[in-house]
């Protein structure tokens, strides 16, 4: 029976060494230490052994399955170590590897400027204020000195949605609102940056574009007032060395009324 | 300066308040600022155009 032991013993460290993965090993630790395995037959043969051999050999199985528990545990964690090392290799991630640009949107160049002008004014304590493009004929017109008929409605050349509602054609319409709604009817100071619509289309101008419109009412406000905000206005946006002309003009809503001319921001001597 | 017309209409008393309204075209001052010729490249969105307003400020 000695033998037979020893001769286990044998087989598996012989076998052992030519084991090639984790499942070949499980087929070996079944064949000799499972259930049904050559050591444990050898185990339940013990029943014929005299008294004194029992010990003996009991022990010396033991010994060996211990043995050969150890060994088989060694070559397992080996087979697993070698895996995670495979593993780690296949899924190596190169760190210098140049990343994928992520593609960056840009402001508008319109939206610049709206932000800018906002930024200008709210420095100087003024509101912004929003308004709807869908106008009343009353707020775009008639509260602004255009009654019906009136020859200057002609200079706007209006999409009218039906007889009473239109595409607002200025961002003076916001004007009549922050009145109307000012309560208490004190001082007002706003702007109002916005989309206007008029029927035109050509290289400077477009059927949709982009308006500011700036409203302060207090007392003694003066035409002094309205050249220094535009003064700074103008030279903010396109330079310290802008210059202004005004030239008296003609609008509705405003008394006396003046078009305003800068120096070209290229030559400084052209003017707008 | 705000017409007195205006002011009356919209609830204000021109003899109390006066005021001054302006009005700017956006557009026509990004086309001063950056050089642009042609307002209508402003409402195309052509990447084309957009992508150069990339490193601005």
């Amino acid at each position: 029976m000695k033998e037979q032991i020893e001769a286990i013993r044998r087989k598996v460290n012989e076998e052992i060494t030519n084991v090639k993965d984790a499942k070949e090993l499980n087929d070996l630790k079944v064949k000799y230490l499972g259930k049904k395995g050559e050591l444990t037959a050898v185990l339940r043969g013990m029943g014929g052994l005299s008294p004194q051999e029992r010990p003996v050999i009991g022990s010396l199985v033991n010994v060996v399955r211990d043995e050969l528990e150890s060994k088989l545990q060694q070559k397992e964690e080996a087979f697993k170590k070698q895996q995670m090392m495979e593993k780690l290799e296949k899924e190596k991630i190169d760190i210098t590897l140049p990343s994928n640009k992520i593609k960056r949107g840009s402001k508008h160049p319109l939206n610049r400027i709206i932000e800018e002008v906002e930024d200008l004014f709210v420095s100087m304590g003024y509101d912004v204020v929003d308004g709807p493009e869908l106008e009343t004929d009353e707020y775009c017109f008639e509260r602004l000195n255009l009654p019906q008929g009136h020859p200057a409605r002609d200079m706007q050349d209006s999409f009218y949605v039906t007889p009473e509602y239109l595409l607002r054609t200025q961002t003076s319409a916001v004007q009549a609102h922050v009145m109307m709604e000012n309560e208490e009817k004190g001082p007002i100071r706003v702007i109002c940056p916005g989309k206007v619509y008029r029927r035109d289309d050509d290289a400077t101008h477009s059927h949709q574009f982009a308006q500011v419109e700036g409203l302060v009412i207090d007392k003694d406000i003066s035409l002094a007032d309205l050249k220094g905000t535009l003064e700074v206005f103008m030279r903010k946006m396109l330079g310290e060395d802008t210059n202004l002309r005004f030239r008296p003009s003609y609008f509705p809503f405003t008394e006396p009324s003046y078009e305003v001319d800068v120096t070209c921001f290229k030559c400084k001597r052209k003017r707008m | 300066m705000v017409h007195p017309n205006v002011l009356k209409m919209n609830g204000y008393d021109p003899e109390k308040y006066t005021g001054f309204a302006f009005g700017t075209g956006l557009d026509r001052l990004a086309m001063f600022k950056y050089g642009i010729t042609d307002i209508r490249l402003l409402y195309q969105n052509d990447v084309r155009f957009l992508n150069q307003f990339d490193r601005i400020d």
